[in-house]
């Protein structure tokens, strides 16, 4: 009963003054919408960017020859790709699987040469893996594994100067160090999307890169993508338990990308710089207002406590008009960021003359926005407990009130 | 006029000590709005500091302020798009010019191979005593007779490449590259010297020989592949650089803007976002103000009346309320600018980020911050509180303006 009276009573106090609440009220649901829209449109980049560098060549998780994302030679390789597939195929959690290997070689169209990285794939099974197959914007891509067939990038093409149908001749360095050189003739041009990619890929058979490059049957990653990226530490602990050589290792998209995910470290970081200092304000403001319709009610409180209510019963009310003032701007901050969320959703996010840079992120232009748990609530939570805390300070005076003293306030 | 300014001083005044009759209340207003001007003018340091880092990063990487090359060199750089040199009309416009320095370069892709490992990279012939304080490499390898050094065949590479190729210095490497035949040209090179750059993808993107022998190797002997150009005037980057787009069609002139997008991209929507950001704090400052404005006005409506009854306008009233707000906003203002300038005072040896090294270097900078304060930041901000915080304050003052003196004075309890 009791408690129930203080609640009725912090509620209408709310609204003794209607304007100066609805201003307050106004502040902090705006300051909320924008936090919602922020992180979200923030968050939504991040997992489109994310999700195009796992999709496009990446994948989740790769298994590889320890050290050799950071060293990759050629005569580090996987011995029996083959087996290792079918035993990891079987693993829950993974959708598909693809060998690959790689040469950094010397590409030579009739009127140009480049440096280039060739990646020998398994025609089948890298569709599963990688979207670059479907990415094919002339030609075809690789029909069979035993043709000297290659796709290419489109930035490569053109430097090149070759369409499909043309020979390219690639020069390197077999496994055993030997000089390997081979012709292939270009069937498909890629784009991706992504600058590297688009730049500096060749894709090949993987048999006939085998040959080319003195490989025997072996491959230098194990391309893994997973059912969801989501639970990828637990799957990564399976996969090792299945590698019983220790000379592999398994490697997610983090440690083989350490740049994209602290870059995205880097940008939550500064993004809350900016953050902090709207909810501060916003703070500021309601204290502000908390404060006044404290002071101005002494009188009021010393009636109060002559009547017979504790002290402790006082604060308890005036702090649960801040938690209300807080949790209803924060609530309409919510739904209206939520609406502005939902919008971009449908209709994208152009941020002009940011192409260049969109691209750098493997993002497209215009970013379709996502409502997540994250986005929405992490910003509305934290005004949540700076105003609770806050709230404390003119609240805990009341516990020197003194009752006679109190009334004879103005 | 007289008596108009006579007025308006005392509503100046009035204000003032009404601003002063509550200093709790006022100050903690006063805070929202030094918080508001503080963040937004120290934030734009900050992230003009990635930007202004980002660009003297683009123009040190063999940038410079103008480039001058053969024309489709830059959508295509390759050997086919050369030009003889020394030109006299080049010349002769570079000397009209105010430039700090010139630096004539071959620059060509090529692929660099060890014993071990093969790598592409971008063949860079120069003359290091040109490259000095125009560029990195420049100041890197000041000895300027590294490549004559090994009998001109000296080349230098970046410690992260030298890694890749598992060699080490005075070993000898292999360069491979496209000569002016279209035929393929390899050339060995002794590794004379190894340099450090702030990005790793520098060290693996450039290798380094002398100008002539790259011109030698590659049968480009008599020609080159770009001139850059560093201004001691930045300022007049565009003027120079229209100058010479006019002078010289049958070449191409670039300013480093055009030849960084990313750069340029990456100032475009940092201004959207600032002034976008600028908005919405300022605008939250004001409801905090609006709200202290009406409780003023509350505590005084009796007074207000008061002042009307003895022959004050409603527009003096108006104007009282906005003057206070105008103090108000001054101050804080005043005090988030002297903050704003104290946190860029603490800041000025730069901010480190490189916990986040690799995502730095994605974006292309180095892993220092250095916030750089400009003043259009600054002007922006305390014009953008000034004007939305006295749009605001209208609103209660208009109120305050339509109380009518009997009902007013008959508030008081």
């Amino acid at each position: 009963m009791h408690k129930a009276v203080i609640s009725v009573l912090a509620w209408r106090n709310i609204w003794r003054n209607r304007r100066r609440t609805l201003l307050t009220l106004l502040a902090v649901a705006f300051s909320s919408a924008v936090l919602v829209f922020f992180m979200s449109l923030q968050l939504s980049s991040y997992d489109t960017s994310i999700n195009a560098s796992v999709s496009i060549f990446q994948g989740h998780l790769q298994v590889q020859p320890t050290g050799y994302f950071k060293k990759p030679k050629m005569y580090h390789f996987i011995r029996e790709p083959r087996a290792l597939i079918k035993n990891l195929a079987e693993l829950k959690g993974i959708t598909a699987v693809a060998p690959r290997a790689y040469a950094y070689v010397l590409v030579s169209s009739a009127r140009r040469t480049v440096g280039a990285q060739v990646a020998g794939v398994d025609p089948e099974l890298e569709k599963n893996v990688s979207t670059i197959p479907g990415l094919v914007r002339e030609g075809e891509y690789l029909s069979a594994d035993d043709l000297y067939q290659a796709v290419i990038g489109q930035d490569l093409a053109h430097n090149l100067g070759v369409s499909t149908g043309e020979q390219i001749t690639v020069l390197g360095q077999g496994q055993d160090g030997s000089m390997a050189a081979a012709a292939f003739q270009v069937v498909g041009i890629f784009q991706s999307g992504s600058r590297d990619l688009d730049r500096a890929l060749i894709e090949v058979p993987l048999k006939i890169f085998q040959e080319v490059f003195y490989l025997g049957d072996a491959a230098h990653t194990i391309v893994i993508k997973a059912s969801s990226r989501h639970r990828l530490a637990e799957l990564k602990k399976n996969i090792s338990a299945r590698l019983k050589n220790k000379k592999l290792s398994v490697y997610s998209w983090e440690e083989l990308m350490p740049g994209l995910k602290q870059a995205i470290e880097l940008d939550m970081a500064s993004g809350w710089l900016f953050y902090i200092s709207l909810i501060l304000i916003v703070v500021f403001s309601v204290f502000n207002t908390f404060l006044m319709s404290i002071l101005e009610r002494t009188r009021e409180f010393g009636v109060m406590l002559s009547l017979g209510m504790k002290p402790a019963s006082i604060i308890k009310m005036v702090i649960l008009e801040n938690v209300f003032l807080s949790l209803l701007g924060v609530f309409s901050g919510i739904v209206i960021g939520s609406l502005v969320v939902i919008y971009y959703g449908i209709h994208g996010f152009y941020i002009p003359g940011a192409e260049e840079i969109m691209k750098l992120w493997n993002l497209p232009t215009a970013v379709k926005t996502r409502l997540s748990l994250r986005g929405t609530l992490s910003g509305p939570a934290v005004i949540i407990a700076a105003n609770f805390v806050v709230a404390f300070i003119p609240a805990l005076k009341l516990l020197r009130l003194q009752p006679v003293e109190a009334m004879r306030a103005v | 006029m007289k008596a108009f300014s006579a007025r308006a001083g005392l509503l100046l005044g009035l204000a003032f000590r009404n601003m002063l009759r509550n200093p709790r209340r006022s100050i903690l207003t006063l805070s929202a709005i030094s918080v508001g001007v503080w963040s937004c003018t120290s934030l734009a340091a900050l992230a003009r500091g990635v930007g202004a880092e980002m660009a003297r990063d683009a123009i040190y990487n063999l940038t410079g302020h103008i480039q001058i090359h053969a024309p489709d060199y830059v959508e295509d750089p390759s050997i086919e798009h050369r030009f003889k040199w020394p030109n006299q009309k080049i010349n002769r416009l570079l000397k009209e010019i105010d430039t700090a320095g010139i630096a004539v370069r071959v620059r060509v892709p090529a692929v660099v191979a060890s014993e071990r490992e093969t790598r592409s990279v971008t063949l860079v012939g120069i003359d290091p005593a040109q490259e000095q304080g125009l560029s990195f490499i420049g100041d890197k390898i000041s000895a300027g007779d590294l490549f004559s050094a090994a009998g001109k065949s000296g080349i230098v590479i970046g410690r992260a490449l030298l890694d890749e190729l598992e060699t080490k210095q005075g070993k000898r490497v292999v360069l491979l590259s496209q000569n002016t035949k279209n035929e393929i040209a390899d050339r060995g090179f002794r590794i004379t010297a190894v340099f450090d750059a702030e990005l790793e993808s520098t060290e693996k993107s450039y290798v380094f020989v002398s100008r002539e022998a790259a011109q030698t190797m590659l049968g480009m002997q008599g020609e080159v592949s770009e001139i850059a150009v560093t201004l001691k005037d930045k300022d007049k980057l565009h003027e120079y650089v229209t100058r010479l787009k006019q002078a010289l069609p049958e070449f191409e002139v670039h300013s480093w803007r055009e030849l960084e997008p990313l750069v340029t991209a990456l100032n475009s929507i940092q201004n959207g976002f600032l002034f976008l950001w600028y908005l919405i704090v300022i605008v939250t400052v004001a409801f905090g103000l609006v709200n202290t404005l009406f409780m003023a006005i509350y505590e005084r409506t009796y007074e207000i009346g008061l002042t009307q009854a003895i022959g004050f306008s409603p527009l003096m009233v108006l104007f009282e309320v906005v003057f206070e707000s105008f103090y108000l906003l001054i101050s804080g203002a005043i005090i988030g600018n002297i903050l704003a300038l104290l946190t860029n005072l603490w800041l000025k040896d730069g901010v480190d980020v490189s916990a986040f090294a690799r995502g730095t270097e994605m974006i292309g900078v180095s892993s220092m911050i250095y916030p750089d304060q400009r003043i259009s930041d600054l002007v922006a901000v305390n014009i953008l509180v000034l004007i939305i915080g006295i749009a605001g304050s209208v609103y209660p003052a208009w109120r305050a303006s339509r109380l009518t003196p009997v009902e007013a004075m008959g508030r008081r309890e």
